[in-house]
């Protein structure tokens, strides 16, 4: 049991933080970004080739990794999904773009670096297993875990104290509004898709060292991210972050009850059913 | 001439279920990211019934035809009070729990493995598996049928009030119509056509695996209609031809298959996206998807 909640809080924490990128997208552009699991994954590549491929150190490729999902994320809001929202284009079109660039990008890096997943390699140092209570986990997943929990409270700090946060909420909630107080909305949400990548990079990088890169994880990433933030509703980003540590919790201690092969349905399952709660109670409450 | 007979197939294929996520993106105005989950149950459905359930080929149709119906169904109930993106959304959902049902039912799918064996086309003792007769036999009438259904039903009441739920939901609503069992009919519809073209496409490769029927391919089938255009029957036949030829010219160039694969995907994101930016009712669409309910 302590095993099992053990990898659910790494698996957890690492999922409030794409979590957390993605619902912090989602509240200043109302709209699901799926390209965002692309520009995860561009994060994750660009680590691996830079470390790996090129032997750079672990924090230039980190920050090579940042800058080029960054790069992208720009590429992206200013090539599409800009010009779509000025030409006033609703959530749903959005939605379908993010899709067609999710597929792009996505086999793009597949043709890019080949089909097969890649592993990063780590020193003797982090391989050492720690116990916990009755729970055993390397050193290197609770370097994970304590990384992606720093990076969370880094982001949510900055966006519930800085002004740019409050730009973000503010474009969000009400553009129109923004505008008349002087913020140029175009330029925030510009920002608020920059810092976006940012975190898809960061979290793309420490799931990367938990598991592997391969291209198809990009479509399973924004599909978890997007259960989180569905988890508990149209709310704050700090709600996405707990969607997503609740999500990864419940997913194994699952795995004590099921079959790992039903372990995503079951969850999908629960989020699918409590989305449509949520709608129908809303309906029967206008009513 | 194999090749021309293989892809004469692949295009009536993907026409048929074109055609079917037509009746609820072009007719209702709800965009739907499932189809490929309704093809897979019909595809699944028609090798269980025709394979390990012993039935002819013909019983095997029935069964994906009426599954596939039959999920549509639910998922019409589910999603009824549900539009714009969390319709999407939903949807999105159902397709990942499908493919997941497809893969983690093990005893009955065969998992990420996939099933095998599948009953070939035959008549009177005669194999009609050989593309030529398949193309006949087969997706010819197939297409025929699901275009005189959708033609059919476009010019019946149902398609009728179909049209007008999609200009105003609320409006159709204070006629006094039910919109539940307005989406049941229209899903009944699309689900048939879905689980049928799946049945095809079992039958004709003669082996499933949950991947062809995943997000990505669900996505696919959306390329397909929004580049032919919404709503529309020529559309339907003009995206597939497009699409699929476009994905066999990869072919005539020096790469391994995956890169073909790859390069697929990337053609149709792609597609999506230059579509939605400069031309959003498609080649001869009749419904510009950026009217899509919201």
């Amino acid at each position: 049991m302590e095993q099992y909640l053990a990898y659910g809080l790494l698996e957890g924490s690492i999922l409030a933080l794409f979590a957390v990128g993605f619902g912090l997208r989602f509240r200043a552009s109302r709209f699901f970004d799926f390209s965002y699991g692309a520009l995860a994954l561009v994060g994750a590549y660009a680590h691996y080739s830079a470390n790996v491929d090129f032997g750079w150190g672990f924090g230039w490729s980190v920050t090579l990794a940042v800058a080029a999902s960054c790069l992208v994320g720009t590429l992206l809001e200013v090539s599409i999904f800009g010009p779509l929202r000025r030409r006033s284009a609703g959530s749903l079109v959005l939605l379908l773009a993010s899709f067609g660039v999710l597929l792009f990008m996505e086999n793009g890096l597949g043709l890019l670096f080949g089909p097969y997943p890649k592993h990063l390699a780590v020193s003797d140092g982090f391989r050492q297993v720690l116990q916990i209570g009755e729970a055993r986990l390397t050193v290197m997943q609770v370097a994970l875990m304590a990384a992606a929990i720093l990076v969370q409270v880094l982001i949510l700090t900055l966006y519930k104290r800085s002004e740019l946060g409050l730009r973000l909420r503010a474009a969000g909630s009400d553009p129109q509004l923004s505008e008349i107080a002087g913020w140029n909305v175009d330029r925030t949400l510009l920002v608020g898709a920059i810092l976006g990548s940012g975190i898809a990079a960061v979290a793309g990088i420490l799931a990367s060292y938990e598991r592997s890169v391969f291209f198809g994880q990009a479509t399973d990433v924004v599909l978890m991210a997007f259960v989180s933030v569905l988890v508990f509703g149209d709310r704050e980003v700090w709600w996405s972050a707990g969607g997503g540590l609740l999500v990864g919790v419940v997913s194994s201690l699952l795995l004590i009850v099921l079959p790992s092969t039903w372990q995503r349905a079951t969850v999908f399952a629960c989020v699918i059913a409590l989305t449509l709660g949520r709608e129908l109670g809303k309906r029967i409450g206008e009513r | 001439m194999s090749l021309l007979a293989d892809i004469g197939v692949q295009i009536l294929l993907v026409t048929v279920v074109a055609l079917s996520l037509d009746v609820i993106v072009g007719d209702e105005g709800l965009v739907s990211v499932l189809q490929a989950g309704l093809v897979g149950v019909g595809a699944y459905g028609f090798a269980l019934a025709s394979g390990a359930g012993g039935g002819s080929w013909v019983v095997g149709y029935f069964v994906a035809g009426g599954l596939g119906a039959l999920v549509a169904m639910i998922s019409g109930f589910l999603t009824a009070r549900l539009r714009g993106d969390y319709f999407v959304l939903v949807t999105l959902g159902l397709q990942v729990l499908l493919l997941e049902a497809f893969l983690g039912w093990r005893s009955v799918t065969g998992g990420a493995l996939g099933y095998t064996g599948i009953r070939q086309l035959e008549i009177g003792g005669m194999d009609l598996g050989e593309p030529w007769w398949f193309f006949l036999v087969l997706p010819v009438p197939l297409v025929t049928v699901a275009a005189l259904v959708v033609y059919g039903v476009r010019r019946s009441p149902l398609g009728i009030v179909l049209h007008g739920t999609r200009e105003g939901e609320d409006l159709v609503d204070a006629t006094g119509r039910s919109i539940l069992w307005l989406r049941f009919q229209s899903f009944l519809v699309s689900g048939a056509l879905a689980g049928l073209a799946g049945g095809g496409l079992a039958q004709y490769y003669g082996y499933i695996e949950p991947r062809m029927f995943d997000v990505d391919q669900s996505v696919f089938f959306l390329v397909v209609i929004i580049l032919g255009g919404v709503a529309s029957i020529r559309g339907a036949f003009a995206g597939a031809a497009l699409i699929v030829l476009l994905g066999e010219t990869l072919r005539l160039f020096p790469i391994s298959n995956s890169q073909v694969g790859f390069g697929r995907g990337m053609i149709y994101g792609l597609l999506l996206v230059v579509i939605l930016r400069w031309r959003s009712t498609g080649l001869f669409g009749r419904f510009d998807i950026w009217d899509a309910k919201r």
